[in-house]
């Protein structure tokens, strides 16, 4: 094979979408090879940055170990609540607390005791809210985490979607653009030929309270609504919707304001518009 | 301030892919999401090995250009 062979197949390399036995050769190429290893390093840059049009932009989940850590933590400060209850309730008597004799007048060591016994009492209380503390905490943090995991679960499916879409007979791809009311605002929406259909938006302000944005499909100057959505604090939003038939074969897609639950007609600015 | 200077990024990647032409886009995603390899992805689509060899290159070669400057600020 020859040099310029070898060069053809670096895209698909920087892939990672070679066959094994062609990646064995070009391994092989590449060892003697300085000028290709330098095109791949450059490849694998215009390749990576692909990971930016995925539509995750947050902390997946939580590595095992914290995941771990978290968990173990949750369960030594039950184990250690539930303890100190059985302390309190009697059922467990704590070593260094003496019983007090039914006495009119207490001895000396009988005052030491009851010293002891309060400063005793004093760290069971002093370790209980510690306890009950870090236990909050620990389950404040597991909520955040389940979140986080729901997110990305969330996340995922509509990443699935998106590749399904994409790659169904016939999908297609439409570029929404900024208006003058918000330069800034970008969406890109892929449908397959039944109609099923992701929108990626990016670039919108956050809503007004009561308000959200509104996906509408113009077929023959007649708009039909889509499904309405909120974007996240970086102003992106991601949503699943079906095409009209109507708007199947050619329409123009915009995202306006409206109010949150939705209009049957557009009422709103427009904040993104493809083109016809 | 990092969701947001990631969403500018991902902006900038989706203007480019949004720029290249569908078949193009869609073999890129296949290969950089799916993780398939050539010959999938010509199963995939029942297209021609040879077309989708072509269409990946171009398709880098055009994603490349259009990223331009930004590929560096994207790292």
């Amino acid at each position: 094979m020859a040099h310029e062979d070898y060069k053809d197949m670096l895209t698909a390399q920087a892939l990672d979408a070679l066959e094994a036995p062609a990646v064995r050769d070009l391994e092989a190429h590449l060892q003697g090879c300085a000028e290709c290893r330098l095109q791949l390093s450059e490849w694998e840059d215009t390749a990576a940055a692909l990971a930016f049009a995925s539509l995750e932009a947050k902390l997946l989940e939580p590595s095992r170990q914290l995941r771990g850590r978290i968990l173990d933590a949750v369960r030594a400060d039950v184990k250690a609540l539930e303890t100190t209850k059985q302390a309190e309730d009697g059922h467990l008597q704590p070593v260094n607390v003496l019983p007090l004799k039914p006495s009119r007048t207490w001895s000396s060591a009988q005052t030491w005791g009851a010293i002891a016994a309060g400063v005793v009492l004093v760290g069971l209380v002093t370790t209980l809210f510690v306890l009950w503390k870090q236990n909050r905490e620990a389950r404040q943090e597991l909520a955040r985490l389940t979140e986080q995991v729901r997110d990305a679960q969330q996340q995922m499916i509509q990443q699935r979607d998106l590749i399904e879409i994409v790659a169904a007979p016939g999908a297609r791809m439409r570029e929404l653009a900024g208006t003058k009311v918000m330069p800034g605002a970008h969406a890109m929406i892929a449908y397959d030929k039944t109609g099923r259909a992701i929108l990626m938006a990016t670039g919108l302000p956050p809503t007004p309270a009561g308000m959200a944005y509104q996906l509408w499909f113009i077929a023959g100057g007649k708009p039909m609504p889509g499904r309405v959505f909120t974007t996240d604090a970086s102003g992106a939003g991601t949503f699943n919707d079906q095409v009209p038939a109507e708007a199947l074969s050619a329409a123009v897609f915009a995202i306006t304001l409206e109010p949150k639950d939705g209009m049957p007609a557009p009422t709103g600015a427009i904040y993104a518009i493809s083109g016809t | 301030v990092k969701d947001t200077l990631h969403s500018e990024q991902r902006e900038i990647v989706q203007r480019a892919l949004a720029k290249l032409p569908e078949e193009q886009t869609r073999i890129l995603i296949l290969a950089y999401f799916e993780g398939l390899t050539q010959s999938e992805i010509a199963t995939k689509l029942a297209t021609p090995l040879g077309t989708v060899k072509t269409r990946m290159r171009s398709g880098m070669i055009k994603l490349r250009e259009l990223l331009g400057k930004e590929i560096k600020s994207l790292h």
